[in-house]
């Protein structure tokens, strides 16, 4: 008894304390809020743009540009092979993109404005404004002015242009508050602690958006400035000397296609015969250094729109795989891209010397990138692919395609969108290969050229390049202002 | 364990000594009230206050030896009126016996540990007594209740042995939170821990660990007005359940018991497969496919698989009819249980112990489907004065479980599901044949041999569980009962699961027929979780009882602290050293993750309750409750609710008949809240990681020397309110005939509003999930009960009990900011297949879109309804997921009990029946994919145009017309095929899913109990014997050919109604049992 009320004493004693008592809902296994810095941050976001970027994106990209076509059997990307894009397969990209990217970018940008500590933020808002034109370029049309805030759950989408504006006012401000000594946070690009590398970045990624956007809006006059500045990169701009032959710590789309560390060893992506034809056709040498060779040793490239699953001949080991390995670099921006940039600026508005000289340098740029030797790619530019002024889109465009082939897949399906070269021929994915029959027909297709998949997108049609991707089901789903899918065959606002 | 048998002993021995001087003897004969019954045999009559007792013989004749000094008799017998009778000095006691109105005496445990007669109840409860419990002698007591009790869904994830059950009462109210009842055992809340791993939801504690024999009693408590008092977590009902306590033998004051069992598990279900067509695609032969897409089975002798150090298997290319079945084996499980039950001689100790063993082996060869637990109880209860006692009861569970897992790839089902109709899966049983291992396996699709599986992957689950409590009463007062009890319940377990590693040497390989055996390469992978959790319980009350005249009060107040912690550490390692068997962290060469979790909550709960009685005719009774968590934002952490109940029993008005001897209306309204999960208030960033488009955790801090943290995708609320069910309720108790027929309906309606959502959110919001209080759902249904006993004479009886429960669910409610209003509560996603179950406003909740084939809606056209093709001829699908207008639902639940008992010899049936609703199946989707089904026999596999079709002419400028369809779908271009596997035989998505309705013959038992003057001359008290079948019948809906449609692989509660992926067949199970009493 007199336990009793000695236990209900202690318990109506603690009631005074009982705010006390309940306040435990700190959860033990979160660091707070106020402790997490931006060093803390920035590598994680940096890792999420590089698993979207350098692997989801890579995968679909190759398959939209007919540089990667579906080896036999397997089907996991076959429809991107067909040019199809579905609501729910985009969904994921869409949500890592906002979320574990931006949104913690915001933060990393909030906290070094506050502190102002101008080198991070360049360095975040690069990556936000890079991450940005990726959604525009996939999209279309994506949330800009209201999102990224929890006050307002149902963002309107915002169109093309004004987000490449957008984004584009934000690097100049960023690049306005920022010297090249400026600190940076912890990060994988460059790994300096000053500016210095990504005040570069920045302005190519300013060339990027520019000349993205040159066919639609008059940017010569800021091109010029840039270009005239060229204070650009010198090497390419890529996580390259961050991974490690483990799982979660090797190149992406390694890790995605190549490694066994998820238990899947299956084989999906091979060369496309327009690529590889168009590679082995100018002798290119950087075949070798995209591709693997075959099982008989020959390089043979597969057809978009098929599997070839009731092939008695053109099996697993007849197409190549890509050359991949567990410290392949994620590319962000590549110097020869750089260089073909400022090649189209001179054909367009410069003089046709200046713009054959730096599209031998993107040309170079690529096969030293690649391993190669400048020497090496000397027939390219002389005898395959000489420069003819009044020609460049073509040029620049099939040379572009090459380059990027074997570097970022994403970015050679914007630029075919945009410059329209490689063009479609006449020559189908039917003609080529005759699924029912098992005929193969390789000699019928013409370098330089892309077919109609075997089995394609009927909404988008035949001989068109997919321009777009559905809206991500993460968001329509969830966003009532989120507009009704464009058809598959209208292009991202650039490419009109 | 040698302390416990010495206790045994010393009670034994306490108990079994009495003595007594002088002596009289007192004769009598039992008879019946119920005309034709006469004399009662087997009536226990015991002295009040002593140890003494006898039963009556056949003639219900007795003679019992009493002391002088003895006042009163008590006769007792089930089904009857207990009667005390005074001696008086009489050395001649003939007694009639009253039979009892089928428990309406019967006192029910209420909220608190708090006893109640049923009669003065105003809110719907339903009690399951021992024998009930027993009969079907399920390893998991929840199981015993299906089809028991109306509203009560149980839903049994799987029949592999430990499976974990999902149980709901009155549909699901919940959209995010969990929909369970709360368990109680002897006033103390009981956690209810699942695990789920590799498709599997099993125990880890809880409800599963209490030995069925140790129960005495579980009562389902269902409004909200019932359970108001138990607070938070009793928002979805509670079960409550009694345990047994010391009681007297019949002649001893002590009893022991004995009850054990055998029992065989066989396959009872799995899909309807083809046996026309073998191993191919596309209608060609091949050697290496995991399907029976190939040519007719022909009888010829045919090579198949890969050419192996220049060997090839051969066979005869004719199906194997039972290939599936002969698999499994039978599964044989035992269990046993012992108990000692008693009172000391002075009637102030009670006592009683048990052990329980069960050890449960399921239908794959060896023993890597199998549960094994053993249990001790003890509970005594000691009464120091008229004013004072003292209770207790600790009880520990050891339990082992293996679990043969459920996913894609290298799973024993998946194995045996993908293996054409001609491979012989009875050859596959030598391991050291390369032909058996994935080296060289006849296929390398992702596949392998399930023998293999079985030796190679290796799920285990280790847990122990303490759990028990320490009670005092003490009455300072007459009227008044001071209670303190403390609760306690503690759990811990080790998992372990591995993969092995497949490293396939392609050398050997002569021919791999165009797709390498290297693709089966797999690393190998040791996953552990160690965890532990503990809740602690306090309640503290004062119940005051006590008559007034024509008045009855009966008030309580009480306090309640509860905590309830958990924590668990996770380890990972791949790229294994020793290729199996070996499944230590030590392992792996790469990757070594080390993950943790802890959380921790609690809550203080301040309650009253008080019934008010008039006469025995009219009980109202007030209940509220205030409660304080700290799972929501302090300050703003508290929350009241209210109930009322009114009962009112108009039979006392009425005079005297043999018609109608009882009835009641009820009504009843009641309030409870229900507080977040802890953390939802702020939001947490979390070690950095991001996803692949397959592989999740593509990256994985720390990396390159950094580490990193980023913000967690789901947001907190500061402003987070509780979740608020109401329910109101009628209902009526009719007894007609003394008790041959009762009747129990109710009606209830029921809304859960501010629901506590982890909301999906638009991702350029910066997050994927908002916390926040958002929707409301509501549950009407009926229920009705009806008990009778339809024949009843001295040798033969029959009792039949039947139940019927209706509830219609809708989503009253959803955020205006969701497009459609609609959230999703799970999905399937595969390639370009994808199935969403959401809760949608305006429907029942887990309603399914899918992508669906499209028809012809102009009305004006000479096509109207006509299916849409291309110009391959094949079903051309939404672009978008659209509503099938199916839900997961049941449209209404139903049981029937039928007993039937003469001379001792007893037979039952339960039948469970489940009508409507749908499921996801992707074993469905499997045959059909594999050409293994029996579906993919369509047209014979002969070309055709899809039935009614037509093709799109669109010229361009928005004119549609449509031409007939004339394109044909072949299996020689592969078309045919292509319409099963990609267009869902016709179906899209829609051939994901299969009606779930399910008539289910529960469980039929035949038991026996000795005569009593066979057994006494063994000196024993009872000798019972059964047999029994579990699962003897399961009829399924008419398109569902293909799995038990109670499998979930899904998990538990809401989201285990999705459906399956690979779930492992089910299970019939015989069995046989044996009870001694002494």
């Amino acid at each position: 008894m007199k336990k009793i009320i000695f236990l209900l004493t202690i318990i109506i004693l603690g009631m005074t304390s009982c705010d006390k008592y309940l306040d435990i809902n700190k959860d033990p296994n979160s660091p707070s809020e106020a402790n997490v810095t931006p060093s803390m941050i920035f590598p994680g976001t940096e890792m999420n743009l590089a698993a979207s970027y350098g692997d989801f994106l890579r995968i679909v990209g190759g398959y939209y540009a007919e540089q990667y076509a579906q080896t036999f059997g397997t089907s996991n990307y076959v429809d991107y092979s067909q040019f199809k894009m579905s609501a729910t397969r985009s969904s994921g990209t869409y949500t890592q993109l906002f979320t574990r990217t931006l949104k913690n970018l915001e933060t990393v940008r909030k906290q070094s404005k506050d502190a102002e500590q101008w080198g991070t933020y360049l360095a975040a808002t690069t990556l936000r404004v890079f991450t940005y034109q990726v959604l525009v370029d996939a999209y279309g049309e994506v949330p800009y002015t209201k999102a990224l805030d929890l006050n307002n759950l149902s963002p309107v989408y915002d169109d093309g242009l004004t987000v490449y504006q957008g984004i584009l006012g934000e690097l100049d401000d960023a690049l306005s508050k920022v010297s090249s000594s400026s600190v940076v946070c912890t990060n994988f690009l460059f790994g300096t602690t000053t500016a210095d590398e990504w005040i570069k970045f920045a302005k190519a990624l300013k060339l990027k958006l520019l000349m993205r956007m040159s066919n639609v809006k008059d940017v010569q006059s800021e091109l010029s400035a840039l270009i005239t500045e060229n204070e650009f990169p010198t090497s390419d701009v890529s996580w390259n000397d961050c991974w490690v032959d483990e799982t979660g710590k090797a190149s992406p789309y390694y890790q995605e296609e190549y490694a066994t560390y998820f238990g899947s060893t299956q084989v999906n992506v091979v060369a496309n015969i327009a690529y590889m034809q168009t590679m082995l056709n100018s002798n290119d040498a950087r075949v070798p250094k995209f591709f693997e060779k075959n099982g008989n040793g020959d390089y043979k490239g597969g057809v978009s729109g098929t599997n070839f699953s009731t092939s008695t001949t053109y099996k697993s080991p007849y197409f190549c795989r890509p050359v991949f390995a567990y410290n392949m670099p994620v590319n962000l921006i590549t110097v020869s891209e750089i260089e073909f940039f400022k090649a189209e600026y001179y054909a367009r508005y410069g003089t046709s010397a200046a713009a054959e000289s730096h599209y031998k340098a993107a040309i170079v740029a690529s096969f030293t990138s690649a391993g190669l030797s400048a020497a090496d790619a000397t027939n390219i530019y002389t005898t395959d692919y000489p420069w003819n002024n009044s020609n460049y889109a073509k040029l620049i465009g099939i040379q572009k395609w090459i380059a990027l082939g074997g570097t970022n897949n994403f970015e050679a399906w914007c630029e075919m969108r945009r410059l329209k070269y490689p063009a479609f021929g006449t020559v189908t994915g039917s003609d080529i290969y005759n699924v029912a029959n098992d005929v193969f027909s390789p000699e019928l297709y013409v370098a330089g050229t892309l077919y109609t998949p075997i089995l394609y997108n009927t909404e988008l049609g035949a001989g068109k390049i997919l321009q777009r991707f559905k809206y991500a089901e993460s968001s329509t789903s969830r966003n009532s202002n989120a507009p009704a899918n464009k058809g598959d065959a209208l292009p991202v606002f650039w490419a009109e | 364990m040698k302390k416990l048998f010495l206790l045994i002993v010393l009670f034994v021995f306490i108990s079994g000594y009495t003595l007594f001087a002088q002596t009289i003897v007192i004769t009598g004969t039992v008879t019946s009230s119920v005309q034709g019954e006469g004399a009662i045999p087997g009536v226990t009559i015991s002295v009040k206050g002593t140890t003494l007792g006898v039963i009556t013989d056949v003639n219900g004749k007795f003679s019992l030896t009493v002391p002088q000094s003895a006042t009163t008799l008590i006769f007792s017998y089930t089904g009857m009126k207990k009667q005390e009778v005074e001696i008086g000095g009489r050395k001649v006691i003939d007694i009639v016996m009253e039979p009892d109105l089928l428990g309406l005496d019967e006192v029910i445990v209420t909220a608190m540990g708090i006893k109640r007669s049923e009669k003065s109840l105003g809110y719907a409860a339903t009690t399951v007594g021992s024998d009930e419990i027993l009969k079907a002698r399920n390893t998991n007591v929840t199981n015993s209740l299906s089809g028991k009790v109306a509203g009560l869904q149980i839903q049994s994830t799987s029949s592999d042995p430990g499976s974990a059950s999902s149980v709901t009462i009155r549909g699901f109210s919940s959209i995010n939170g969990s929909n369970q009842p709360l368990y109680v055992v002897d006033g103390v809340p009981l956690q209810n821990n699942t695990l789920n791993t590799s498709g599997h939801s099993i125990n880890t504690g809880g409800i599963s660990n209490i030995a069925p024999d140790d129960i005495e009693s579980m009562t389902v408590l269902k409004g909200a007005a019932a359970t108001a008092l138990y607070g938070s977590r009793a928002s979805n009902g509670v079960i409550v359940i009694t345990t047994k306590q010391g009681s007297k033998g019949s002649e001893r004051n002590f009893s022991i018991k004995y009850d054990g069992g055998i029992q065989a598990r066989v396959v009872s279900l799995f899909p309807d497969m083809q046996n026309e067509f073998g191993q191919g695609w596309n209608g060609n032969q091949t050697y290496i496919e995991n399907g029976s897409w190939g040519p007719r089975l022909d009888g010829s002798t045919q090579v198949y698989g890969p050419i192996w150090n220049n060997q090839q298997l051969m066979h005869k290319y004719s199906a194997l009819k039972n290939n599936v079945k002969d698999f499994f084996d039978v599964g044989l499980s035992q269990n046993h249980n012992f108990s000692l039950s008693g009172v000391s001689a002075d009637s102030k100790l009670s006592y009683y112990v048990s052990y329980s063993n069960s050890d449960d082996d399921g239908i794959m060869p060896t023993s890597a489907d199998s549960y094994k637990r053993n249990t001790i109880a003890y509970r005594s209860s000691y009464e120091g004065a008229d004013w004072f006692k003292i209770s207790s009861s600790i009880n520990f569970a050891r339990t082992k479980t293996d679990v043969v897992g459920s996913y894609q790839g290298t799973s024993v089902i998946d194995g045996l599901y993908e293996m054409p109709r001609e491979i012989s899966i009875l050859d596959m049983r030598d391991l050291s044949s390369p032909f058996n291992t994935p080296q060289a396996y006849f296929t390398p699709y992702g596949i392998t041999n399930p023998y293999w599986s079985l030796a190679n992957n290796y799920n285990h689950l280790d847990s122990k569980q303490i759990y028990g409590k320490l009670q005092a009463d003490i009455k300072p007062l007459k009227a008044l009962t001071l209670t303190y009890r403390f609760g306690f319940d503690y759990t811990d377990y080790d998992s372990k699961v591995g993969y092995p590693q497949i490293r396939v040497d392609a050398s050997l390989i002569n021919d791999d027929y165009g797709y390498s055996p290297t693709n089966m390469n797999q690393d190998g992978y040791v996953y552990a979780r160690y965890g532990r959790s503990y809740e602690l319980n306090h309640d503290f009350l004062a119940n005051y009882d006590n008559k007034f005249g024509d008045f009855s009060l009966t008030a309580i107040a009480g306090m309640n602290i509860n905590e309830r912690y958990s924590t668990y550490m996770v380890g990972e390692t791949d790229v294994l050293t020793f290729n199996t068997g070996f499944w230590d962290l030590s392992n792996g060469a790469t990757k070594a993750t080390l993950s943790e979790i802890q959380m921790k909550r609690r809550l203080i709960g301040l309650f009253g309750d008080a019934t008010l009685g008039y006469k025995n005719l009219l009980f109202l009774d007030l209940t509220a409750r205030n409660d304080w968590s700290s799972t929501l934002p302090v300050g703003n952490n508290s929350y009241f609710y209210p109930g009322a109940t009114l009962s009112w029993i108009f039979t006392e008005l009425l005079p005297k008949n043999g018609v109608l001897t009882f009835g009641k209306l009820r009504g009843a309204y009641g309030k409870t809240g229900n507080d977040a999960s802890p953390y939802y208030t702020s939001t947490r960033y979390q070690q950095g990681y991001a996803n692949g488009y397959y592989g999740t955790d593509i990256a994985s801090f720390p990396m390159n020397g950094a580490n990193a943290f980023i913000s967690s995708l789901t947001a907190g609320s500061t402003t987070l309110r509780p979740e608020m069910t109401s329910e109101s309720e009628i209902g009526i108790n009719l007894q007609f005939f003394k008790g041959r027929i009762g009747i129990d309906a109710a009606y209830y309606n029921r809304k859960t509003t501010d629901q506590i959502f982890t909301l999906p959110i638009d991702p350029s919001t910066g997050f994927s999930s908002l916390v926040t209080n958002f929707g409301s759902v509501q549950n009407k249904g009926t229920e009705l009960l009806l008990n009778t006993t339809p024949v009843k004479t001295k040798n033969f009886r029959w009792d039949l009990n039947v139940n019927f429960a209706l509830n219609r669910n809708k989503v009253l409610s959803m955020p205006e900011s969701l497009e459609g209003g609609k959230v999703t509560i799970n999905s399937f996603a595969a390639g370009n297949d994808a199935v969403y179950m959401y809760a949608e406003q305006g429907k029942p909740m887990g309603s399914y879109y899918t992508y669906l084939t499209q028809y012809v809606t102009d009305k004006n056209s000479q096509y109207y309804g006509d299916q849409i093709v291309d110009e391959a001829g094949q079903p051309v699908l939404g672009t978008k997921v659209e509503d099938t207008g199916l839900d997961m639902n049941h449209k209404w639940t139903g049981g029937i009990t039928s007993t039937l008992t003469a001379y001792g010899v007893s037979l039952s049936a339960t039948l469970d029946v489940r009508y409507g609703g749908t499921m996801f199946s992707r074993t469905r989707n499997l045959m059909e994919f594999t050409g293994n089904g029996i579906v993919t026999l369509y047209n014979d596999r002969k070309p055709f145009i899809v039935p009614n079709s037509v093709q799109v002419i669109d010229d361009g400028n928005g004119n549609v017309e449509y031409k007939e369809n004339v394109t044909a779908l072949k299996l020689s271009d592969g078309s045919y095929q292509t319409y099963f596997d990609t267009y869902g035989y016709g179906n899209g998505g829609r051939a994901y899913l299969v009606d779930r309705s399910f008539a289910k013959l529960r469980n039929i038992t035949l038991s026996y109990s000795l005569p009593k003057k066979w057994i006494k001359t063994l000196y024993l008290s009872d000798i019972s014997i059964s047999a029994f079948v579990n699962n003897a019948f399961v009829w399924t809906a008419k398109d569902n050919y293909y799995i038990d449609p109670e499998s979930s692989t899904t998990g538990t509660d809401l989201i285990g109604n999705f459906g399956e992926l690979y779930v492992n067949p089910a299970n019939r199970i015989f069995g046989f049992n044996l009870s001694i009493t002494y």
